[in-house]
């Protein structure tokens, strides 16, 4: 139960003083304040969640990407290695390390300008 | 011009050590703005609105054997607020090692800058520190925004906003 609320402001030394022993002894009867601002911390969760979900965004589309060059690197092993009499047009397989190639640097091009852009920029 | 004596500069050092320590401790993380409540809180102390005149900004009062207890002045915008309990948690990190009783009632002229009292100039030094720990300030400034943007950044008034780039000597 909050305390009656006094007439007059505590402007003395000795009623402040009286005033914060009040509130030591009888803490359930004094305004106690657990935060400033609800909405900073409103905030900053929100911030976190969208952090958080950014991460997983990322996290996601490098483990894609981490696949796709592993498949890639081992495909084309593969073709130098035991491919000698694979029938594969040198164009098709340019084209296809092409591809990836740029595959990564656009999957990292949305990583890095969309998902965790510069806010000052 | 502000005159700075031998004993005021280790007063300020110490304050600021001290801040970042609690805010290391406290926190852990950099968010600003710095709510210093839950610093208060994590340290023991109960934060509590209370009716006092316009003059008096907040107090500190701790008893033997008690919970220290802040007033903060129910009146006062959140910002306000916030400085008045960093200003209060710097009384009590200094005299943190005494079980004595003691009480602080600050005035608003005490939490001013040209405070000369030594406890004041370390608890506003603390409390500068606390709020607006100079590698974030610094790391703000960079983007060249305007005392007042950053004032809202770190959640306190323009003036100390003002003050505390003054001080860091980058305004």
């Amino acid at each position: 139960m909050a305390a009656e609320e006094p007439k007059e402001p505590a402007a003395s030394d000795d009623d402040v003083v009286a005033l914060a022993i009040q509130a030591i002894e009888r803490p359930e009867r004094a305004r106690q304040v657990t935060e400033l601002d609800p909405f900073e911390r409103q905030r900053h969760k929100a911030g976190e969640l969208e952090l958080e979900l950014r991460e997983k965004y990322a996290n996601w589309l490098l483990k894609g990407l981490g696949a796709q060059i592993f498949v890639a690197d081992l495909a084309f092993f593969l073709y130098a290695a035991v491919g000698v009499h694979w029938k594969i047009d040198p164009t098709t397989m340019q084209i296809w390390l092409g591809a990836t190639v740029v595959q990564v640097i656009g999957v990292v091009g949305i990583i890095v300008r969309y998902l965790f852009p510069q806010r000052n920029a | 011009m502000t005159v700075y004596y031998d004993q005021d500069v280790t007063v300020r050092q110490d304050a600021r050590k001290d801040a970042e320590g609690v805010l290391k401790a406290a926190l852990g993380v950099a968010l600003v703005p710095v709510d210093p409540v839950p610093i208060a809180r994590r340290l023991g102390m109960n934060v509590v609105d209370s009716y006092l005149d316009p003059e008096v900004a907040g107090a500190l009062v701790k008893e033997t054997g008690r919970d220290a207890v802040i007033l903060v002045n129910g009146a006062d915008s959140p910002n306000r607020k916030r400085f008045t309990v960093a200003h209060e948690i710097g009384h009590y990190v200094k005299r943190s090692a005494s079980p004595d009783a003691f009480e602080y009632v600050d005035r608003r002229d005490n939490l001013s800058a040209a405070g000369t009292d030594q406890d004041e100039i370390y608890a506003n030094e603390f409390a500068a520190n606390l709020l607006m720990p100079e590698e974030w300030v610094r790391k703000y400034t960079e983007t060249t925004r305007s005392p007042a943007e950053l004032a809202i950044v770190f959640g306190v008034s323009t003036d100390a906003m003002n003050f505390r780039l003054k001080n860091l000597g980058i305004s």
